[in-house]
């Protein structure tokens, strides 16, 4: 378990170096700079403010001076938002976009497992057809049009939930529901098509045979197998997510990370945008190595100690 | 003998958009307590489906009992709700699948496969289940019950695997045991061991057994009784002795001729049955073995035959051995 670790730790570590590198090439030509407006601003000025976020240094000592930040986890002060660090900017985004997240998450997968084996135990009858159409709708229709419907039906004609911005609970439950969708459709498409799958096999058979019924046929026979597909999708899922609420967070006006996130490319902050896309890429990291944990324990014929057994 | 299984006039059809398959006709047969049945049949000639019938494993909704009665022990077995169902499933009646390298639950340890059983029909607490699995497993014959118990089936082999899955089927001590194809997955020196375990257990247990293969030397190891089946028919049944030294039916002695002998010439041709077994989607009108018989008569083409009784224990559905086909040659004489 250790040597596993320790490969997937440096595997981790190049993976992200990587990321940070292609992320900085691609900021760079990127035409402008943070100080690019509409505003006459005299030359003299824009080169000193240039000169003072080190914009005028040649780019490779700016690479350099990048990976460093990286190294030490400290990425400078932001550009656009004044005396803030963007560590400090990532500590106040972060959590919010986090319980956003982590509660689209948590619906994507309790709903989409329940709908799956609904849908699985009702084969070709109207529910699994019902099912499927939710599903299909969900994964096609863009989350932001789907937002747009909650907050048109939930929060402006029925007034249950507030309309958008963050603070109590309640503003919570709509952007995570929107951001939940997608996901949520796809993981019950699978759950499904995995659970007819496990119910074709002899062992089944054998189970029927030993008069396993109910709640122990489901639980132990069916799902223990039929989610092992499943438990391998939740990396990308959490990939899904966390892009998702890129645009989540706009729409609903959400202090969150995605939302410094998109205006540090618009306002051209690079540190904003190396320090929250490396934040980015490192929990995606760490949710691929969680689920490869979770896959061995889940399906025993995955030994992640010694590559085999 | 006590009766303990009696299926009478079992018919059983596949429904498919297309057709309609009459998988099994008109079977009936019976098995008494502690006594080995054994049904010989090539691929496809519906032995599997009579045998998962009796468990109702057939398949929800394109399989159907369209008519006949399976009585275990008295009970109905064919009209039977789930619940009631349930009970006699892995309980009174235990099965052993064909292939143990995919009818075992692969996220399942197989100590707790085995114990499953005990908990579910005796209501055994985990722990005191788990204790009599390890006592079976030892009785199966694998080396380190205590060990095996904890390892998941991917780590044993297809020996003990098939082991596995006997100890599965026989830990709440069933009354029968319906044995699929218990050895054709397995190599030659694993099916004997196999066999030898299933025999000892049997006499061990005194359960009965439905074994069915198509195996002509599975059957003669340690079979009371055959019944010989063809595109879902039984066309001859007897005790052991009459289905290997008196074969009366065409196709009996076909199956028997075709196993290849120790002193068999190499240079010789392994004696086979000509053609294949008729589209059992379109009933024939004669005897549906009457295509390839090499003793066919206008008679097989045109009526089904009936059942001719040779002594009562062996019967033949074949209309060579009618009074009235006293010139055509006895099926046993060509034998000698």
């Amino acid at each position: 378990m250790l040597q596993f670790m320790f490969r997937r730790l440096i595997g981790a570590v190049i993976t992200l170096f990587f990321i940070i590198t292609l992320t900085f090439v691609l900021m760079s030509a990127i035409p402008g700079d943070p100080f690019t407006s509409d505003a006459r601003v005299p030359e003299q000025v824009l080169d000193n403010l240039r000169d003072h976020y080190g914009l005028n240094d040649p780019i490779m000592v700016q690479y350099f001076k990048y990976l460093k930040g990286a190294l030490f986890l400290d990425f400078g002060p932001s550009i656009k938002w004044d005396n803030q660090t963007v560590n400090e900017l990532i500590a106040t985004g972060f959590p919010v976009s986090a319980i956003l997240g982590i509660q689209a998450l948590a619906i994507a997968i309790f709903f989409g497992i329940l709908l799956g084996i609904i849908a699985a135990f009702n084969h070709n009858k109207s529910f699994d057809y019902m099912a499927m159409i939710i599903a299909i709708l969900g994964l096609s229709v863009p989350s932001f049009i789907f937002a747009t419907i909650l907050i048109n039906f939930f929060a402006i004609k029925l007034q249950w939930f507030p309309v958008a911005t963050w603070g109590t609970w309640q503003h919570s439950i709509l952007p995570s529901i929107a951001l939940a969708v997608a996901p949520m459709a796809y993981i019950a498409r699978l759950t499904r098509s995995s659970i007819l799958e496990v119910l074709s096999m002899d062992y089944i058979q054998t189970a029927l045979a030993k008069g396993v019924t109910g709640y122990r046929f489901i639980i132990v026979h069916v799902l223990r197998n039929a989610l092992i597909p499943v438990v391998t999708i939740l990396g990308p899922i959490t990939a899904t997510i966390l892009t998702g609420s890129f645009v989540i967070e706009q729409i609903f006006g959400i202090p969150g990370l995605g939302k410094y996130f998109v205006e540090g490319i618009s306002d051209r902050d690079y540190p904003l945008i190396l320090g929250t896309s490396f934040f980015y890429s490192a929990i995606l990291v760490f949710f691929v190595i969680l689920v490869d944990i979770a896959y061995g324990v889940i399906d025993p014929r995955i030994k992640l100690i010694k590559g085999r057994d | 003998m006590e009766l303990l299984l009696d299926v009478n006039n079992l018919s059983i059809t596949f429904k498919s958009k297309e057709k309609t398959v009459h998988a099994v006709r008109n079977v009936s047969f019976h098995v008494n307590k502690g006594e080995v049945l054994a049904i010989v049949g090539e691929s496809g000639c519906g032995k599997s489906v009579t045998a998962k019938s009796i468990m109702r494993l057939l398949p929800e909704k394109t399989g159907r009992i369209m008519d006949g009665s399976i009585m275990f022990d008295g009970k109905e077995i064919t009209t039977m709700n789930k619940k009631e169902l349930v009970k006699y499933r892995g309980d009174r009646i235990g099965m052993v699948f064909q292939d143990p390298m995919s009818s075992l639950n692969p996220t399942m340890t197989v100590g707790d496969q085995i114990a499953e059983g005990l908990m579910i029909h005796k209501g055994y607490k985990k722990k005191k289940a788990r204790e009599k699995a390890i006592e079976l497993i030892r009785q199966v014959r694998i080396a380190n019950p205590v060990h095996c118990c904890t390892k998941y089936p991917h780590q044993l082999s297809g020996g003990m695997r098939q082991r596995i899955v006997i100890a599965m089927a026989l830990i709440c001590e069933p009354d029968l045991l319906i044995a699929d194809e218990p050895t054709t997955a397995l190599d030659v020196t694993i099916q004997a061991e196999i066999l030898n375990l299933l025999k000892e257990l049997q006499e061990k247990m005194g359960m009965a057994i439905i074994i069915i293969t198509h195996d002509l030397g599975v059957v003669a190891k340690f079979s009371d009784r055959v019944n010989v089946m063809y595109a879902g028919e039984i066309v001859e049944r007897g005790t052991l002795r009459e289905i290997f030294y008196h074969p009366q039916h065409p196709y009996t002695l076909g199956l028997l001729k075709s196993i290849p002998k120790l002193d068999h010439d190499f240079c010789e041709k392994l004696a086979v049955i000509e053609g294949s077994p008729p589209d059992l989607s379109i009933l024939p009108k004669g005897c549906a073995f009457s295509e390839r018989c090499s003793h066919a008569m206008d008679v097989c083409d045109q009526y089904h035959p009936e059942q001719f009784d040779q002594s009562s224990t062996h019967q033949v559905s074949c209309w060579l051995t009618d009074s009235r086909a006293s010139r055509a040659p006895r099926v046993y004489s060509i034998t000698h």
